[in-house]
């Protein structure tokens, strides 16, 4: 009963009260929501899906690194070639970070581009849907252009996906910084 | 109010991290005032080596000499000059194309003096279809200051065009 006691007094708590311990799990609610409209709010600012995306592979090196951070947004203006760009193939759920190489426009209006990575020796044809006879990529599989990069700061994102009970740890962090900080 | 360990570990991490934000945000920016250079660059066609037509797709290869000298680019936030020549020309009725020609990645200011003499295409240069006989193409040169962190800028200088001629080589 001692231990129990003790750790209501670092809580703050020094007799259970009901009340207060709604009060901080509101505050931890209030915490988690507002990280979430915060990235909704980046989202619409930036008109794109992901609007800080994580390096996950090394085909653009030695410019950008698996676990480098990139800042992404979307624009009404074509694209150029020279871009880095975030775009997906049909069918593929990772989206892919890459440069445009070269740039056309059809005979029907359509701005279409090849991407290349920088790290890599030939260009993007033979990662597009070559099965559905997919030579270009169009605007509307670009999510977006890449203006800023930070390095580092995305090995967290992957250490988390890869392996999934560290997102337990993290969240249960949060969770005790919060029950005693006191507030 | 005692003051726990853990309110201590709460209060430092709030200020590690507030400070660090604001330390790297004033690095980010540095690197947008630090930008004012204009390298000479100097970008000649020197030769139509090949012109002609493979699956329904006009292509060719040309010859040129660059000398740029870029080693005013480089400051303490610059890791790399992503440098690339464009070929563009515009289509009556179609539009305008662009392709890059050669690209290069200078990784230090030691190495972003470039001379090339003579160089040839490192990408096909090809057109969406066959509308390249007597065509007007213009190179360009440019390159893409990329950072340690911060905001990518995309630089031109130089340029030099040619036509390519009515007939296949």
């Amino acid at each position: 009963m001692k231990l129990v006691q003790k750790l209501l007094d670092s809580m703050g708590m020094s007799d259970f009260e009901p009340s207060l311990a709604l009060r901080k799990m509101v505050q931890i609610a209030y915490l988690l929501s507002f990280a979430l409209f915060l990235w909704n709010s980046l989202r619409i600012i930036t008109d794109t899906e992901g609007p800080v995306v994580v390096v996950l592979s090394g085909s653009m090196r030695p410019a950008f690194h698996r676990g480098d951070i990139l800042f992404v947004k979307n624009q009404k203006d074509p694209y150029q070639v020279g871009d880095i760009v975030v775009f997906k193939i049909p069918g593929k759920e990772i989206p892919i970070v890459h440069r445009i190489l070269t740039s056309h426009m059809t005979d029907e209006g359509k701005q279409v581009f090849l991407t290349k990575g920088d790290n890599n020796t030939v260009a993007d044809r033979g990662l597009y849907d070559y099965k559905n006879g997919q030579r270009w990529i169009e605007k509307k599989d670009i999510d977006g252009k890449i203006y800023a990069n930070f390095p580092y700061l995305g090995m967290f994102t992957i250490w988390i996906s890869e392996k999934p009970y560290y997102k337990f740890l993290v969240v249960a962090f949060v969770v005790v910084i919060t029950f005693f900080s006191n507030e | 109010m005692t003051h726990t360990a853990l309110q201590r570990i709460h209060t430092y991490l709030g200020v590690l991290l507030t400070t660090m934000g604001l330390l790297i945000l004033a690095n980010s920016l540095s690197g947008l005032y630090l930008d004012h250079e204009t390298p000479k660059v100097d970008l000649q066609f020197k030769e139509l080596v090949r012109f002609n037509k493979h699956d329904g797709e006009d292509n060719y290869l040309i010859q040129f000499d660059l000398m740029a000298d870029l080693r005013p680019c480089f400051n303490w936030n610059v890791k790399q000059l992503f440098v690339y020549i464009t070929a563009e020309y515009e289509i009556p009725n179609r539009g305008e194309s662009k392709t890059v020609v050669w690209d290069h990645i200078i990784k230090s200011q030691e190495e972003a003096n470039l001379v090339l003499v003579d160089q040839r295409n490192k990408y096909y240069t090809t057109d969406y279809g066959t509308e390249l006989r007597d065509q007007k193409v213009t190179l360009k040169f440019n390159w893409n200051v990329m950072g340690w962190n911060g905001f990518l800028r995309t630089k031109t200088a130089g340029e030099s065009s040619f036509t390519l001629p009515k007939e296949y080589y």
